[in-house]
C-alpha cells in the first residue's frame, strides 16, 4: 500500500509540475486552462471592464475618460500631468502586452521571453545600437522640462495600471507565453520610437549598390540606377526656385572594387510607405481645406495605432497614437490637421573599419589611430545561459558586422552611422602646434521627437506647426499640414546629412576624413512648400524634389502612387470628403497603364506555342481597365508577369547564369503559399532590381540594348521582344498551373490574400485571407502583409468633420469584441465618423464615462 | 450516496480554495478529503476527478457563455482542437479532473497505508 501511495503521489506531483510549466512551445496547460486565472478570464463579458469610478495615487486633479461606442477614450484632464498620466493608463488598459512586446523587440530582449531561437534577432538589435540610441533619446527628453514631465507622467500612468493587474487580469499573451509585465520606464517609450525609426529608415541600398557597381561598372550602373529616373513627380512642385542656396562640401568619390557577401541583418524589400495630401479651401466644396493621410505599415494585431482624444485646458486633440509613446502622432485639433508619410531618404551609412590589431582598441583614421569604446551587451536567455556580445563603437557608430562574427561580411568590418543614433561628433583635420591632427567637431543637438508632437498637438496655425516640427530628427517624415486659416503646407522634416554627390550611396572607407558627414542640411533648407499654386500638397514616398535641389540625397522612392494622386488632385474640383475617401481607396494600377500598352505591342506579331492559354490571357489584359480590384483576374496575370519580366530582364545582376532547374521545379513556395521570388545569385550577395521606370524607358527607347540579351544563351542575341515574350510565356504557364493544381484562387483579392497578423504570430489571433484589391505602387497600397494602417480624412472649418478607420480595434485583447471589430469595415472601404468632443458633457451615444479621482 | 457527497465536498472546497491559492490546490484538496474520510464504494480516483471536473467544467462553461465564446474559439485553433467551444470547456474539465483524481487517489492510498489496518 505504501508503494501504491508513493507511486500515486509521484504521479500527482509530476502531473502538476508538467501542467504548471511551459514545455518548449507548449504553454503551461494547467495554468492556461484554469478557469480561475487562465485564458477563460480574458473573454470579455462587457465592452468595458473598468469601474465607473477609479481612485488613483499620483493624479493631481479629478478627470474623466469617456469611452465611446468603439471604445475610443476621450480624456478630459485638468492639467498636463494628468492628461499624459491617463493616456498611459488607458493605453496600458487596452494594449499593455503589445506595448511591452514591441519595446522588448526593440531592445533585443526577445530571448528572455522565448529562449534561444531569438538570440540572433536580439544580437542584431544590440549590434545596430537600438538600446544605445534609445538611451541617448531618454537623455535628450530628460533635458527638456516639458518632455520630462510628459514622459514621467505617461510612465506613472502605465505603472498605475500595471499595479492593478493580478494573475487573472493579465493579458492572455502573457499567460500563453508565461511571463509577467515589468514596470514601464521612459526608456521603453524611447525604444518604441527607435522601433519605428528602424522600420522607417530601411531605405538604404549601400550593400546592393556597392555590389551592382562592382558587377556592372560605372556606365551601366549609372544607366540602371539613375538619381532621378523619368516619371519623377516630386513632393515639392518642380517650379520651386533654389537660387539663394549654395552648398560647399569637400567631396570625394565612390571608392569601390569589392563585393559583399549577403548581409545577414539586411531586411528584404519592404512595402512600407504612405500617402498624405491636403487640398486648399480654394478647391474644396466647403471652402476649407481637407487633409488626408494613410500610413502603410505592416498590418498587425493589435494594431500599431491606438485612437484617442486628449483634452486639457491648453489642448484638445484627436487622432492616433503609438501605444508606448505619449501624444497623438497623426491627427487634428479644432484649428489644424496634420499627417505623416515616410521620407524614404537614406540616413544610414556603412563605413569600412580597419582595426589596428585583434584587441580592436584602435581603428585607423587618416594617418592616425583613434580609440574605440566597447559596450558589453548582456542577452538573457530563457532556459539557457546568458549570452554576452561586445559591440565596438567608433565615432561613426557601432561596428555591426565584424569579419570574425557569424554575421560577418567576409572581408570587412562595417560600422553603422545612422540618424536614429542621434548626431555624433565628426572629425576634421586641423593644423595645430604639433602638425595636422584629427579634431572632433561638435555636432548639433539631438532632436526631441516628443517635443515635436507635444507642440504639434497644440498648434493653432502654420507658424506653430513650423516651429513644432523643427525639433524633429528621425525617422525623416513628410509632415502634411492644413489649417482653419486656409493654409496647406508640407515639409520633409528630419535630420538629413549634407552629402557630396553619391556620398552614402555605397559603402565608404571609414578612415577617410572626406567621407565624414560634414554637418546637416540647415532646417530652412529642408524641402518644403506652403500654399503652392496648384492648390494642394501631397506626398507618397517619392523624391522630395527634382534635380535642381542643391543638396544631394539618395534613398528609395516611389514612382507611381504619387503620380496617380497628383493626377487625380489636379483633375478634381469642388472636392468633397467622399472624393477624398474614394481617392484613398483608388485601385488604379499605374504600373500597368505605363507598361501594358508597350508590352502588348511586343506580343502583337508573336505566334504562341499553346495559343489557347496565351490568347485568353491577352484578351483578359486587353479588356482590363487597369483597376486592381479584388474580383478581377487581369491584375493577377499582370502582377505575375511584371515579376517575371524583371527576372528575365536583369539576369546581368547575377554572377552565375540562372539555373533553369530552379525555374521548372521550384516556383511555388508551398510553405508561404505564394510564388517564390527568384533569388539573384542564390542569395549569396544582394543586388536590387533597378526601379521600374528604368525598365520602361529601355523597353520604349532601346529595344536592342545589350541588357536584353540573356547571358544564358551565348550563341543567340535576344532583344526586348524576346524578354517580353519569354516572361509572358512563363507568367501564363504559372497562372494556369495555379488553377490546374488548385494552388491558389486566381481572382486578384484572393490570390493576394491580405492578412492582419498577430504580433507574436499566434495564428488564431490573426485575421487572414481578407479579400481586398490594391497593391504596392497603387494608392490603395494593400499587399499581402502591408497596407493602409490608418485611413484618415479631416475636413476643417467651423463644421469640422473627421473620418477614420484602421484594421484592428481599440482593444488588444483577442478575447474582446473590440479586438478586430473594425477590420471588416476597413476591408469594405468604409469609414467611421470620429467623435471630436468639444465639451466634456457633449457625450456621444452609447458611451461609458469613467471618473478618475486622486487618492488624497 | 456518500460518494456523491464527497464529490460535491471536493468541488465546493476547491471552489473556495482557488480564490486564494494557485490552481494546483485542486490536487491538494481531494487528497485531504480522501485522506480524512473512509473509503466509499466507487474508485477513489473518481471522487477527485468528478469533483474538480465539475468545478472547472461549470466555471469555464459560465465564462465561455458570458463572453460568447470569443476567445474559446481562438484557443481551440491554437491547440488544434475542433472549433466547438464545448470541446474546449470539456478539456478544461478533464485537465482539472486529472489533477483532482490523482489527488484523491493519493489521499486514499495515504489513508490506507498509514491509518487503516490491512
Amino acid at each position: 500500500m505504501k508503494l501504491k501511495f508513493l507511486i500515486s503521489l509521484i504521479a500527482l506531483v509530476a502531473v502538476i509540475w508538467l501542467l504548471d510549466n511551459k514545455l518548449g512551445k507548449l504553454p503551461a496547460i494547467g495554468k492556461v486552462f484554469d478557469p480561475y486565472a487562465g485564458f477563460w478570464q480574458n473573454g470579455e463579458k462587457q465592452p468595458l471592464s473598468l469601474d465607473n469610478q477609479i481612485i488613483l495615487d499620483g493624479l493631481s486633479g479629478e478627470a474623466q475618460v469617456v469611452f465611446d461606442e468603439r471604445m475610443v477614450p476621450h480624456i478630459f484632464a485638468e492639467n498636463t500631468h494628468d492628461l499624459y498620466f491617463l493616456q498611459g493608463y488607458v493605453t496600458a488598459y487596452h494594449r499593455l502586452w503589445q506595448m511591452e512586446f514591441q519595446t522588448m523587440a526593440a531592445a533585443g530582449r526577445i530571448s528572455e521571453l522565448i529562449g534561444t531561437v531569438a538570440i540572433e534577432f536580439d544580437k542584431e538589435q544590440r549590434r545596430i545600437g537600438m538600446p544605445y540610441a534609445a538611451e541617448r533619446s531618454v537623455e535628450t527628453f530628460s533635458k527638456d522640462p516639458l518632455t520630462k514631465t510628459v514622459m514621467e507622467a505617461y510612465t506613472e500612468g502605465v505603472n498605475a495600471y500595471i499595479s492593478t493587474l493580478d494573475d487573472k487580469k493579465l493579458p492572455v499573451e502573457y499567460k500563453l507565453m508565461g511571463y509577467r509585465p515589468e514596470l514601464w520606464t521612459p526608456l521603453k517609450s524611447a525604444l518604441l520610437l527607435k522601433y519605428m525609426a528602424k522600420n522607417l529608415t530601411y531605405n538604404e541600398n549601400d550593400f546592393e549598390n556597392t555590389n551592382a557597381y562592382t558587377l556592372l561598372g560605372k556606365e551601366t550602373f549609372g544607366l540602371l540606377y539613375p538619381e532621378f529616373p523619368n516619371d519623377n513627380d516630386p513632393i515639392i512642385p518642380p517650379e520651386t526656385d533654389y537660387d539663394d542656396v549654395s552648398v560647399h562640401l569637400d567631396s570625394s568619390h565612390a571608392d569601390l572594387g569589392f563585393m559583399l557577401k549577403r548581409s545577414t541583418y539586411d531586411e528584404p524589400a519592404s512595402d512600407i510607405g504612405s500617402n498624405n495630401w491636403a487640398v486648399s479651401g480654394r478647391r474644396t466644396k466647403t471652402g476649407y481645406p481637407i487633409l488626408c493621410n494613410d500610413p502603410h505599415l505592416q498590418l498587425t494585431l493589435p494594431s500599431i495605432w491606438y485612437e484617442i482624444q486628449m483634452s486639457s485646458p491648453d489642448v484638445n486633440v484627436y487622432g492616433v497614437s503609438l501605444p508606448g509613446s505619449p501624444n497623438v502622432i497623426i491627427g487634428f485639433n479644432d484649428s489644424i490637421a496634420w499627417g505623416v508619410t515616410n521620407a524614404g531618404r537614406d540616413v544610414k551609412d556603412w563605413y569600412a573599419i580597419e582595426f589596428k590589431d585583434e584587441t580592436c582598441d584602435e581603428y585607423k583614421f587618416e594617418n592616425f589611430w583613434l580609440p574605440t569604446t566597447k559596450r558589453i551587451e548582456e542577452i538573457k536567455v530563457r532556459g539557457g545561459e546568458n549570452v554576452y556580445d561586445t559591440v565596438i563603437y567608433t565615432h561613426h557608430g557601432p561596428v555591426v558586422y565584424r569579419k570574425e562574427n557569424e554575421a560577418g561580411t567576409e572581408n570587412l568590418n562595417l560600422a553603422l552611422k545612422w540618424a536614429a543614433h542621434g548626431p555624433s561628433a565628426y572629425y576634421e583635420l586641423v593644423e595645430g602646434d604639433s602638425g595636422i591632427q584629427p579634431i572632433k567637431a561638435e555636432s548639433h543637438e539631438m532632436g526631441n521627437e516628443l517635443l515635436t508632437f507635444y507642440h504639434l498637438n497644440r498648434s493653432k496655425n502654420y507658424e506653430d506647426y513650423k516651429s513644432s516640427i523643427a525639433n524633429y530628427s528621425c525617422p525623416g517624415q513628410n509632415f502634411v499640414f492644413a489649417s482653419h486659416d486656409n493654409d496647406v503646407a508640407i515639409w520633409q522634416q528630419g535630420d538629413f546629412p549634407a552629402r557630396w554627390p553619391e556620398q552614402g550611396k555605397f559603402i565608404m572607407d571609414g578612415s577617410k576624413v572626406l567621407n565624414e558627414w560634414q554637418g546637416r542640411i540647415p532646417q530652412e533648407h529642408n524641402a518644403h512648400t506652403l500654399n503652392p499654386e496648384r492648390g494642394f500638397v501631397s506626398s507618397a514616398n517619392q523624391h522630395p524634389t527634382d534635380g535642381t535641389y542643391p543638396y544631394y540625397y539618395t534613398g528609395v522612392f516611389e514612382y507611381y502612387r504619387n503620380r496617380r494622386i497628383n493626377d487625380e488632385l489636379r483633375r478634381m474640383s469642388s472636392v468633397s470628403v467622399e472624393d477624398m475617401q474614394r481617392l484613398q481607396l483608388d485601385n488604379y494600377n499605374m504600373t500597368a497603364s505605363d507598361f501594358l500598352p508597350i508590352l502588348l505591342t511586343y506580343l502583337d506579331s508573336v505566334k504562341f506555342e499553346n495559343p489557347e492559354y496565351e490568347d485568353l490571357a491577352i484578351e483578359q489584359l486587353k479588356g482590363w481597365n487597369y483597376m486592381n480590384d479584388a474580383e478581377l483576374y487581369a491584375p493577377t496575370i499582370f502582377e505575375i508577369w511584371i515579376e517575371e519580366l524583371q527576372f528575365f530582364m536583369w539576369d546581368e545582376l547575377s554572377l552565375d547564369t540562372l539555373d533553369p532547374e530552379w525555374y521548372y521545379g521550384n516556383w511555388w513556395d508551398l510553405e508561404k503559399n505564394q510564388i517564390r521570388k527568384p533569388a539573384l545569385n542564390n542569395g549569396k550577395f544582394d543586388v536590387d532590381y533597378p526601379e521600374l521606370p528604368v525598365l520602361l524607358k529601355l523597353l520604349k527607347t532601346q529595344p536592342y540594348h545589350k541588357l536584353f540579351d540573356h547571358k544564358a544563351t551565348p550563341n543567340k542575341i535576344e532583344t526586348a521582344k524576346n524578354v517580353v515574350y519569354d516572361s509572358f510565356y512563363w507568367a501564363v504557364m504559372k497562372y494556369y498551373d495555379l488553377d490546374k493544381y488548385q494552388l491558389k484562387p486566381l481572382e486578384w483579392g484572393r490570390f493576394k490574400g491580405t492578412g492582419v497578423r498577430h504580433l507574436a504570430r499566434i495564428n488564431p489571433f490573426s485575421v487572414l485571407n481578407i479579400n481586398v484589391g490594391g497593391n504596392r505602387h497603387i494608392v490603395n497600397a494593400m499587399t499581402s502583409t502591408n497596407g493602409p494602417s490608418w485611413r484618415m480624412v479631416v475636413s476643417l472649418g467651423p463644421e469640422l468633420k473627421a473620418y477614420g478607420v484602421y484594421p484592428g480595434g481599440q482593444s488588444g485583447n483577442p478575447g474582446s469584441a473590440y479586438y478586430d471589430n473594425a477590420v471588416a469595415k476597413w476591408a469594405a472601404g468604409e469609414y467611421y465618423e470620429l467623435n471630436y468632443i468639444r465639451k466634456s458633457d457633449d457625450l456621444p451615444e452609447k458611451s461609458h464615462t469613467v471618473k478618475f479621482i486622486p487618492n488624497k | 450516496m456518500k460518494f456523491v457527497i464527497k464529490i460535491v465536498a471536493i468541488a465546493v472546497l476547491c471552489m473556495i480554495a482557488q480564490f486564494f491559492l494557485p490552481w494546483w490546490v485542486i490536487g491538494i484538496v481531494p487528497f485531504f478529503v480522501e485522506a480524512a474520510t473512509p473509503s466509499e464504494k466507487g474508485y477513489p480516483f473518481f471522487s477527485g476527478f468528478y469533483g474538480v471536473f465539475l468545478l472547472w467544467f461549470a466555471y469555464a462553461l459560465v465564462l465561455d457563455i458570458q463572453s460568447s465564446s470569443i476567445l474559446t474559439n481562438k484557443m481551440a485553433g491554437l491547440f488544434f482542437l475542433p472549433s466547438w467551444p464545448i470541446v474546449v470547456v470539456m478539456i478544461a474539465g478533464v485537465i482539472g479532473g486529472l489533477v483532482g483524481g490523482l489527488g484523491s487517489l493519493s489521499g486514499n492510498y495515504f489513508r490506507q497505508a498509514f491509518f487503516e489496518k490491512a
